[in-house]
């Protein structure tokens, strides 16, 4: 149980998959244009990481070893990727039809998310069930983290007097070096 | 979003720097010239193969499913590549990892392939996927560039294939080298930095538009 809990600790702070893997920065960047979409992109990523990490992982470990297919896993992480990202939108889209419109371009921006799939390929690193439980938790919450960091640096960048060249997202990535600067103060916490 | 609508150049909208497209790749593995010059190989070969297959299969593929279509056809293409390279290349496999398998979902090649395309637009775009991933090759040598001088002080060139060394140059004493560039918070500061370059020249691009 011990063990489990420093996993969810390492993995949300420590080893933050965006810091540590630098995927999603993108995402990071793009999204965080207006608190409103902030929100809804943060949501449906967490959502849709979540669940098809877990899906993938279940579907690697008793159906593509069981066949000795191995070499198919991108293939099929792919496509629950794209399954679960598509009724996500549905889902999304009965809720609020309005909201959906607006955010629609960012869409499949949000299905090339690398985040999404270094989730699916992390999580078939040679976990055992809980491990794997627990990461597909702290995945997501670690996204999460990043998302609430980035954007309220954002939204403080947005009102400082930064230099022409540097407004938008070069002065957000080094803010980005900064900060991983911060939290590798962490190292020693686990 | 909006921007991407232009057309791409190695200062005016640089897709690296300007649109921001394929930017995990270009953190991630820019750490040393071999990587970079590997990766754009990688990029140049699945963006070309797959301009070319997605362009026909756009023709009587439906909308909806052209992300689908063109993230599937990504697959195929890197995964075969990154089982030869694995296989023929050893060492430029152990240093890439998983970013190989990451490029299924890189935006550059998907937006070099016509994935994020608008509904009308059908044509087999070869040529713009050329120069999309040669601007972009140019971006992610040029960081590995500043990141390896900076972080490691030399600047070395290596035969994936075989092994051997091409070059060696030691440019910065190893007394003065900083070794946070070589590590995910150098490659940050590294691309803010070009980022901001970039931005500036094409600000004065514009200015001098303007005055013309």
């Amino acid at each position: 149980m011990k063990e489990l809990l420093f996993l969810l600790i390492s993995t949300v702070f420590i080893s933050n998959i965006v810091f540590t893997h630098l995927v999603s920065v993108e995402g990071l960047l793009k999204f965080t244009k207006n608190p409103k979409l902030t929100k809804i992109m943060a949501k449906l990523l967490i959502g849709i990481t979540f669940i098809s990490s877990l899906l993938n992982f279940l579907l690697y470990e008793y159906v593509l070893k069981a066949l000795g297919f191995e070499v198919l896993d991108t293939l099929v992480f792919m496509v629950v990727i794209f399954i679960v990202s598509t009724f996500a939108f549905k889902f999304f889209k009965n809720k609020d039809i309005d909201t959906y419109k607006e955010v629609k371009v960012y869409l499949p921006f949000l299905i090339a998310n690398t985040a999404i799939l270094f989730a699916s390929v992390n999580i078939n690193n040679g976990l055992e069930i809980g491990e794997a439980l627990v990461t597909s938790i702290a995945v997501p919450l670690g996204l999460f983290f990043m998302f609430y960091l980035f954007s309220s640096v954002k939204t403080r960048l947005d009102m400082a007097s930064t230099s022409k060249a540097f407004k938008g997202f070069p002065i957000l990535l080094i803010f980005a070096a900064i900060a991983i600067l911060a939290l590798s103060g962490l190292n020693g916490l686990v | 979003m909006e921007k991407l609508d232009n057309k791409t150049g190695f200062i005016k909208n640089n897709p690296l720097f300007i649109l921001f497209l394929g930017l995990t790749t270009g953190l991630a593995i820019t750490t040393n010239l071999t990587n970079a010059l590997g990766m754009s190989v990688i990029v140049l070969i699945v963006s070309l193969l797959g301009s070319l297959l997605v362009g026909i299969f756009k023709k009587f593929v439906p909308y909806e499913a052209v992300l689908i279509v063109s993230l599937v056809i990504n697959v195929v293409f890197i995964k075969i590549i990154g089982l030869l390279v694995s296989a023929y290349m050893p060492s430029l496999g152990g240093s890439l990892g998983v970013q190989i398998t990451l490029l299924t979902v890189n935006t550059l090649i998907l937006y070099s392939v016509g994935a994020f395309d608008k509904k009308e637009n059908k044509e087999i775009k070869i040529k713009g996927a050329l120069l999309n991933s040669v601007f972009y090759s140019f971006a992610l040598i040029l960081i590995s560039l500043v990141r390896e001088i900076l972080g490691a002080g030399t600047l070395s060139l290596i035969n994936p294939l075989s092994g051997e060394t091409i070059f060696n140059l030691s440019i910065v004493p190893s007394d003065f080298v900083l070794g946070m560039f070589l590590k995910p918070e150098g490659g940050f500061l590294v691309v803010g930095v070009l980022a901001a370059i970039f931005a500036a020249l094409n600000f004065k691009k514009d200015v001098n538009k303007e005055v013309k």
